[in-house]
């Protein structure tokens, strides 16, 4: 009698288990100006990270400042998140969770740093996964400029390629509920390094 | 001496006769005609209300209002009464532009002070703020207009159908504070909640205006 439960109770599950992917992978495909809008939405995070970046390493940004807008930038980020760093002089690519990546960049010995990102593009568009997440890669090149109180400078240029994940989620707000894309930034990698 | 009393008696008879010639000049009687009088009384007002200027228009109105009842037909009348009526016509034209630009300057007022265009002028001056203290105080002053620093803020990206699709939620500090970091244009307000005391309690921007 109990295995008969069991056997039962194990079929409701699956059922609900696989009508739940069915629902999932059935789900209509997003109609091209939503798809369009949430991939504009991730290039504008991935903008709002460049110039985060450049205000934390700007020596000019007041410390407080500068640990503001990292709390900002850190929201962009999936937790876990890392970003690689690479220099001309090593072929050694560095990675470090964002949270570090941020304070060794505010602490960085040059006297200036000037951090520009451009162009900003997509290499692999927003593609849907099985778990409903469209996951994409946007790739940008970062050009590096320090100069030292001696008046030595250092720059680079590096090409970093974001993975981006977009996700569907829902809030309650003012008593109502509310459907939102979620924009994530994921690992940041360093494909190129060039002077 | 004889002929002194003569000249005497001349000269008195002479004057006596100047006097009699002089009363058979003066009229027997003034005769007075009450029309010519009314008409040089309507003449008077009538160029009065063509000077004045501190009269209004409607004490202007009934003064011609009870000159024209007279029914005069002077000329000269007649032309005062059209010059008159004249000159109320513009004054009241001169009074409609003058409420008409009141009316406007007002409704101006009312707009530039509606919290919609209040914040609008805050996300623009923080966005283009010459300095991070200059951003700060705006921010600040922004603030008031809201119920807390934590006011939702959604932004639309886009519409599914009639359900509109929103970027993750913020809170109208965050968003201040983006708007002040990325320097760059706010997104439109859209629609604006408003608590019982008048403060924003919610804020729905959209990306597509």
């Amino acid at each position: 009698m109990v295995n008969i439960k069991n056997i039962i109770l194990a079929a409701f599950i699956t059922f609900f288990a696989v009508s739940g992917l069915i629902a999932q992978s059935t789900e209509p495909e997003l109609a091209p100006d939503r798809k369009a809008a949430i991939d504009s939405l991730a290039l504008e995070k991935v903008r709002d990270l460049s110039k985060y970046i450049s205000i934390i390493g700007d020596k000019e940004t007041p410390f407080s400042e500068a640990n503001r807008v990292i709390e900002r930038a850190m929201e962009l980020f999936s937790d876990g998140s890392q970003m690689g760093v690479s220099s001309l002089s090593s072929n050694e690519i560095k990675y470090y969770g964002i949270r570090t990546y941020f304070r060794r960049l505010m602490a960085l010995n040059y006297d200036k740093v000037k951090i520009d990102w451009f162009n900003i593009q997509y290499i692999s568009d927003l593609e849907k996964q099985p778990d409903g997440r469209y996951v994409g890669v946007i790739t940008i090149y970062q050009r590096f400029q320090g100069i030292t109180e001696d008046g030595m400078k250092y720059q680079d240029t590096t090409k970093k390629d974001i993975t981006v994940y977009v996700e569907r989620k829902q809030t309650q707000i003012g008593g109502r509920l509310i459907g939102f894309w979620d924009v994530l930034l994921g690992d940041i990698r360093v494909s190129e390094t060039t002077q | 001496m004889k002929n002194s009393g003569k000249f005497i008696l001349f000269a008195f008879l002479a004057i006596a006769n100047l006097g009699i010639i002089s009363c058979k000049k003066q009229p027997a009687a003034t005769v007075v005609d009450p029309q010519a009088e009314i008409i040089a009384k309507a003449k008077a007002d009538l160029r009065a209300l063509l000077n004045n200027t501190d009269k209004s228009i409607e004490q202007k109105e009934r003064e011609l209002a009870a000159i024209k009842a007279l029914n005069l037909t002077d000329p000269e009348v007649l032309s005062l009464i059209a010059q008159v009526e004249e000159k109320i016509a513009a004054q009241k034209a001169e009074a409609l532009r003058l409420e008409e630009e009141r009316k406007r300057r007002e409704a101006e007022l009312a707009r530039a002070n509606a919290p919609e265009n209040l914040l609008k002028n805050f996300f623009g001056q923080i966005s283009n703020a010459p300095s991070q203290a200059a951003a700060d105080a705006n921010i600040n002053q922004a603030l008031n207009m809201f119920t807390s620093p934590d006011t939702p803020v959604l932004t639309i990206i886009s519409m599914a159908g009639d359900q509109p699709d929103y970027d993750r939620p913020t809170t109208i500090q965050k968003y201040l504070e983006y708007l002040k970091d990325q320097k760059k244009p706010a997104d439109a307000i859209e629609n604006i909640v408003f608590d019982d005391n008048g403060k924003i309690k919610e804020l729905e921007l959209t990306k597509l205006k």
